[in-house]
């Protein structure tokens, strides 16, 4: 995909508004889930606000509202089946959808994480693993279950799938897995287990070993974290062909792990892929034989079984100490998932307003306790990590607000943003896609007011066919806020184009923008259709119309992104550069009189032999009355590709035009093949 | 309830590499000379490596049916999971050695006894591959799975290993000469290795939910306690018609056989009856200690403290008595295992 950008300050006019009213409050909502049984493990019932007691960092707070949670127990409704699995050709990667602090977005539902630990599972056991998953996604989610799909691979993780309840969706992302990829980090025995390798001096894999442990355990920190933003009770699925401490040294990750899980409310149930073992005393043929005196002695075997013994020890300590269970010794996996997914019975939802209004990102440490000497073990997040403002924010916390953002559902419009999308056909299958982005100048001037001397726009772009991402963009653009160009971004907004090399199909774009001073975010989402045009029979094929009012010297673009090759590369590519001028969308639609009008668009005639002459021309109505037209316009000479793309460039002054909504039409006709093209869009037209 | 049986066999590895010393070693890749300053062999310092014909031999030879010694193991284990994170494991473990290696001095014959064939070759060591061991073990094994920093392992193992060879490849069953080489069988006996009784305690603990400079310290210590290894008594002398050492036993002659007392020279004309391996060594004892925490610098930055302690209460070990039977010191230690040393180890990981 070809990516092109651009940013250039545009001479129409947006009216500035700046006297917007500004509501604040210092207070943050904090809600809980706390899952109360008594001693024999079942749910405890009917207990209301005054029986709970909440403190924060060591200080009571006040109780805002108690609210029972009942999830269904024993045979409950199947979850959506929505259409029949088939493998994707790639999986997208996604990421956890926050949640706003006080908003539950998954309320009276089960959360659960199948998390794939690829790099220690061979073969077999990933075919297990995967099995096992596709089994409880068929036959055992009910339609209170939330299941999100993760994977360590590659040295990161991945979050394959957010918590969903359609179960096709799932099994699509279960059968696109691809087992037997990855593997890599089985842990290499260097005692007297090892297999004899001949060599005189091998590498210490005692110290990768290490490593590799540490690294499964980090992973595991990181999945916690990004579910532990989510206040809910969340159970992660661990699967994974055991993972084995070597000596004390795995200690200080496997505590980070735990308590990161705590602190999250996250509970491992960590699965043996491996099954029921039942392996020869010094390990199958997968390895070669120890060799020495340990095969006589005893100590292989006994270095083997205490090796696969140590293996699931980490897995039970990570579930033991977080309120999980492991499944070891047992064939059947799905029994662990349905473990899982039983042990979240129904829980408390406990919410209350902070007496800490701080927004210093500091974690808060929270202790749940019930009055009237009510005897119940209770399970919930030992504490939150508190809000930031935007000033206080580190790159990691701004990289996150953007991820958050893009992946948020609603849009945010703290920053006003247009967007346009058109299309060009380069070839029999691929259609150049550029997009500009129109942003207020005025915007801006928020930062400048607080005394910045310039702000740097993040943009964030997305392009995504129904699950998977195609295309996406990431990019700053670094803008001065003094001088002549502050007095300019006053008046005039900025437009940002970006350019992308697509296939044709149905798409949905999601741009969003970030003032880098203030913070602020505005996002805009959009589906749009690139049709076959090759399949085009009854009308004249045309490219989307572009309406324009400005041209701008490509050098007289406020800033360039890329280097000097991609610049070229925008020459050649974008049919809306012509002559070192390029042709700015309008986006907005909103004319002024005092400019001309700028039309654009392409007519093709693929494999048209000879070329055909194209006629066009453009009409403005006001209220189904004419009011202007331009004359006809033949072009006969295209380029001299197989497409035979014919441009067509109308300019036209509005100055007569009243003031007020037309209707634009473009109208091409190829008077000897007997077919025309229209292309309608509303325009303004203001002083 | 889980219960498991397995079986397998594992060949000895690297074997032949310790082989292909030897014999690069032997004529005519090279000479192996014993030279003595005569007046039949003068010895100068520009040739001092003067020596008859007859005075070159070769020290090793092996049989050229030699084959790759293997192991067949066979295991069952029975475990059962027990409250408070317990885990209880019997295992009973046999291990069946076959084509081990046996290495013997060819046409030697016991002191006092009539040479049996003067031109015969002699005077080198051959080596085999028809020896045999056995080893039968039962274990229980108490566990306490890994649980807010804490795990521990007691084992208690018996065992008992047969053998009549050196069992083992990449040499590390070391080189077993046989004292009759007309009678391999004579060196049947308890394996070099066997130890009838053995227990094993680990134990690891790391702080969690302490105050900042407590928190995350790791504890941990291996307690080993059994009984001693077996031991060959020997009684110096050189084997006739070669200048080998170390494979003559005595007579034993009944009594304590920690008693120098116990045994007398070999009978003329035979070899002596003291057993293989049909003494047992002093018991064995070991307990080691570390302490040590990791500190976190970041995501990418581990610092380690650790100090490891060898021999933690300075408990003195003896691992063998003196049994070369002449010796004033028979059935006395031998040495001594090293006294406690502290090691201290401070490491940087990324």
């Amino acid at each position: 995909m070809s990516k092109l950008c651009a940013l250039i300050l545009t001479a129409s006019i947006v009216c500035a508004q700046d006297n917007s009213i500004t509501f604040r409050s210092d207070t943050q909502l904090v809600v809980e889930s706390v899952s109360v049984k008594n001693k024999k493990g079942a749910p405890i019932e009917g207990l209301t606000k005054e029986d709970f007691v909440v403190n924060e960092d060591g200080k009571p707070q006040m109780i805002a509202f108690v609210e029972y949670q009942k999830l269904p127990e024993g045979a409950t409704q199947p979850a959506a089946f929505s259409a029949s699995a088939v493998p994707f050709p790639k999986i997208a990667r996604t990421r956890i959808a926050p949640e706003t602090p006080g908003d539950l977005r998954y309320k009276d539902r089960r959360l659960m994480a199948l998390y794939f630990d690829m790099t220690a599972m061979p073969a077999p056991d990933q075919a297990r693993a995967l099995t096992a998953a596709q089994k409880f996604v068929r036959t055992q989610m009910t339609s209170s279950d939330l299941v999100a799909v993760m994977m360590f691979a590659s040295g990161y993780v991945q979050v394959l799938q957010d918590f969903t309840d359609d179960r096709s969706l799932l099994l699509n992302i279960l059968q696109t897995l691809i087992v037997g990829e990855e593997q890599g980090f089985e842990a290499v025995p260097d005692d007297a287990s090892a297999s004899d390798t001949g060599a005189a001096f091998g590498q210490n894999d005692g110290e990768f070993n290490l490593f590799n442990t540490d690294r499964q355990l980090a992973a595991l920190q990181t999945a916690t974290k990004m579910l532990g933003r989510l206040s809910e009770k969340k159970t992660l699925v661990y699967f994974a062909s055991g993972l084995r401490l070597n000596g004390v040294d795995n200690h200080a990750q496997l505590n980070a792990t735990v308590n990161a899980a705590v602190r999250a409310g996250v509970s491992f149930w960590p699965i043996d892929a491996r099954g029921l073992m039942a392996q020869a005393p010094l390990g199958d043929a997968t390895k070669g034989s120890p060799g020495g005196i340990g095969m006589y002695t005893g100590a292989s075997a006994l270095a083997s079984a205490s090796n696969i013994r140590r293996s699931q020890d980490t897995l039970y300590a990570l579930a033991a100490d977080t309120g999980g269970k492991a499944l070891l010794d047992f064939n059947d996996l799905t029994r662990g998932i349905v473990e899982a997914q039983r042990s979240t019975s129904s829980y408390y939802l406990v919410g209350y307003y902070t007496t800490n209004p701080a927004f210093d990102g500091k974690f808060r440490r929270l202790k749940i306790t019930l009055k009237n000497d009510i005897a119940a073990d209770l399970d919930y997040r030992q504490g939150y990590y508190a809000g930031k403002v935007f000033s206080k924010f580190n790159s990691a916390d701004q990289e996150r607000q953007l991820e958050d953002a893009l992946m948020l559902g609603d849009p945010i419009t703290e920053l006003t943003i247009a967007l346009e999308v058109n299309y060009f056909q380069l070839n029999s299958v691929e259609y150049f896609v550029p997009v500009a982005v129109k942003i207020p100048g005025s915007e801006l001037a928020l930062a400048k007011r607080r005394g910045a001397e310039r702000t740097v726009i993040d943009f964030v772009g997305e392009i995504k066919e129904g699950n998977a991402t195609v295309a996406n963009l990431r990019d700053k653009v670094d803008i001065k806020l003094s001088g002549e160009v502050a007095t300019e971004l006053a008046r005039r907004p900025i437009t940002y184009d970006a350019g992308f090399t697509l296939l044709p199909g149905t798409y949905t774009l999601k741009f969003l923008a970030r003032d880098a001073v203030t913070g602020r975010i505005g996002t805009y989402i959009r589906t749009f259709v690139i049709p076959n045009l090759e399949k085009e029979k009854q009308r004249v094929p045309i490219s989307s119309v572009v309406l324009s009012s400005q041209k701008v010297e490509l050098l007289d673009a406020l800033y360039t992104a890329g280097k000097d090759k991609d610049k070229l590369r925008v020459q050649n590519l974008s049919p809306l550069v012509e002559e070192g001028e390029k042709l700015v969308p309008s986006v907005t639609r909103v004319f002024s009189r005092s400019r001309d009008m700028y039309v654009f668009l392409q007519a093709y005639q693929a494999g048209a032999e000879p070329q055909r002459p194209v006629v066009a021309f453009v009409t403005l109505y006001n209220g189904g009355r004419k009011a202007f037209e331009t004359a006809p316009v033949a072009v006969s000479e295209g380029s001299s590709n197989r497409l035979r793309t014919v441009p067509l460039r109308f300019r036209f002054p509005l100055d007569q035009l009243p003031e007020g909504e037309y209707r634009c039409q473009v109208t091409v006709l190829d008077p000897n093949g007997g077919r025309v093209s229209f292309w309608q869009a509303p325009v303004m037209l203001i002083p | 309830m889980v219960v498991r049986g397995g079986y397998g066999i594992y060949y000895d590895t690297s074997v032949y590499h310790p082989i292909a010393m030897q014999m690069a070693q032997q004529s005519p890749l090279s000479n192996s000379l014993r030279v003595q300053n005569s007046p039949e062999n003068p010895l100068t310092l520009a040739n001092g490596f003067y020596a008859p014909l007859s005075s070159l031999r070769n020290t090793f030879g092996i049989d050229p049916d030699f084959q790759i010694g293997y192991s067949q193991n066979w295991q069952l284990s029975i475990q059962n999971e027990l409250p408070a994170s317990l885990v209880l494991i019997g295992t009973y473990l046999g291990i069946k050695g076959t084509r081990a290696q046996q290495q013997f001095l060819p046409n030697t014959f016991p002191a006092g006894a009539l040479y049996p064939c003067s031109s015969c070759p002699s005077g080198f060591t051959y080596l085999t591959s028809n020896g045999s061991s056995i080893r039968h073990a039962g274990q229980l094994e108490l566990r306490r799975r890994l649980s807010r920093g804490f795990t521990t392992t007691l084992q208690y193992t018996y065992a008992k290993s047969i053998d009549n060879a050196a069992v083992g490849g990449r040499n590390q069953g070391g080189v077993l000469t046989a004292q009759n080489w007309l009678d391999l069988t004579a060196e049947r006996a308890l394996s070099n290795f066997d130890q009838r009784h053995l227990a094993n305690v680990l134990i690891q603990y790391t702080t969690v939910n302490m105050r900042s400079f407590l928190k995350e310290w790791t504890f941990s210590s291996q307690i080993t306690a059994g009984t001693g290894l077996p031991l060959t008594p020997i009684f110096p002398s050189v084997v006739n018609g070669t200048g080998a050492t170390g494979s003559v036993r005595p007579d034993y002659i009944g009594g304590d056989v920690l008693k120098a007392g116990s045994y007398t020279a070999p009978a003329p004309g035979r070899w002596g009856n003291a057993g293989r391996n049909s003494i047992t060594g002093p018991s064995q004892f070991s307990f080691n200690a570390s302490i040590g925490r990791t500190f976190r610098l970041g995501d990418r930055f581990n610092w380690d403290f650790r100090v490891d302690s060898t021999n933690a209460l300075n408990h003195p070990v003896f691992p063998s008595w003196v049994t070369t039977v002449t010796s004033a010191q028979f059935g006395l230690p031998s040495t001594t295992n090293p006294m406690r040393s502290l090691q201290t180890t401070i490491r940087l990981r990324f």
